[in-house]
């Protein structure tokens, strides 16, 4: 391959490496676990009720300094969208 | 999760008597659209499911992380899953601070818990989670690696 081609050859690969880096955007696999049950408990509340009636918090740190005030815990749910609108 | 658990009035009541929620979108470049899933028959999603999407994480008022579980969870899993971080909680903490054997309680009580589970995931969980107390500050940015960094068998 003569220094023409390869300079040719050179920017093709880095932005073929780009594309499909930035197409990775979780690069975790999937756990192979299939789900437990089918059927599961509970049943759906309508849009508007969505999460209505737990408080909560969207920083962390204010949580846990509310937690030690009322001696209390901590969760925190990690999620994929907010919790105002769609999502996981 | 939201439309289901979240929204079931047990499952409220516990989280507002007892802890307290906060949450973090983990991927917030992700959008969604606003009603995606409106006015389709939707029930719980099975247990386990979108383990790297959604985790749940109990922890002391000092941020140290008792019990998470990933993947959605119905409001059954989900009351067992926040017993059994309550539960552990109070075995573990005694007033504000962790009592002297904190970490040997912890351990066995996953342990135990790990060992009882016929799901591969939770078992999964349960182990690693034996392996050391973590806080919530170091808990964040390895999640997914912490939990599922290594093949899962059924």
């Amino acid at each position: 391959m003569n220094l023409r081609r390869l300079a040719q050859f050179i920017p093709f690969v880095l932005l073929t490496g780009i594309a499909i880096s930035s197409a990775q955007e979780d690069p975790h696999p999937l756990c192979a676990c299939k789900p437990r049950e089918v059927g599961a408990s509970g049943s759906r509340v309508d849009w508007d009720g969505y999460a209505k009636s737990i408080r909560w918090h969207y920083s962390i740190d204010e949580a846990m300094k509310i937690a030690r005030a009322e001696g209390k815990m901590v969760f925190w749910q990690q999620i994929v969208g907010d919790l105002d609108k769609e999502g996981c | 999760m939201r439309t289901v658990t979240f929204s079931d009035a047990s499952v409220a009541k516990l989280l507002n008597d007892s802890f307290v929620c906060a949450w973090i979108n983990k991927r917030p470049r992700q959008k969604f659209t606003d009603g995606l899933y409106a006015g389709k028959p939707l029930k719980a999603l099975a247990n386990g499911t979108a383990p790297d999407n959604v985790t749940s994480v109990f922890a002391a008022w000092d941020g140290t992380v008792i019990h998470a579980m990933s993947g959605s969870l119905d409001v059954d899993a989900f009351k067992e899953t926040l017993t059994f971080a309550r539960d552990l909680h109070d075995k573990v903490y005694e007033g504000v601070g962790r009592k002297p054997d904190a970490e040997k309680i912890y351990a066995e009580a996953h342990c135990k818990a790990a060992n009882n589970s016929t799901d591969c995931l939770v078992r999964k969980i349960h182990f690693r989670l034996a392996k050391e107390l973590r806080s919530i500050r170091e808990w964040y940015p390895t999640i997914f690696e912490m939990l599922f960094g290594d093949d899962c068998h059924d």
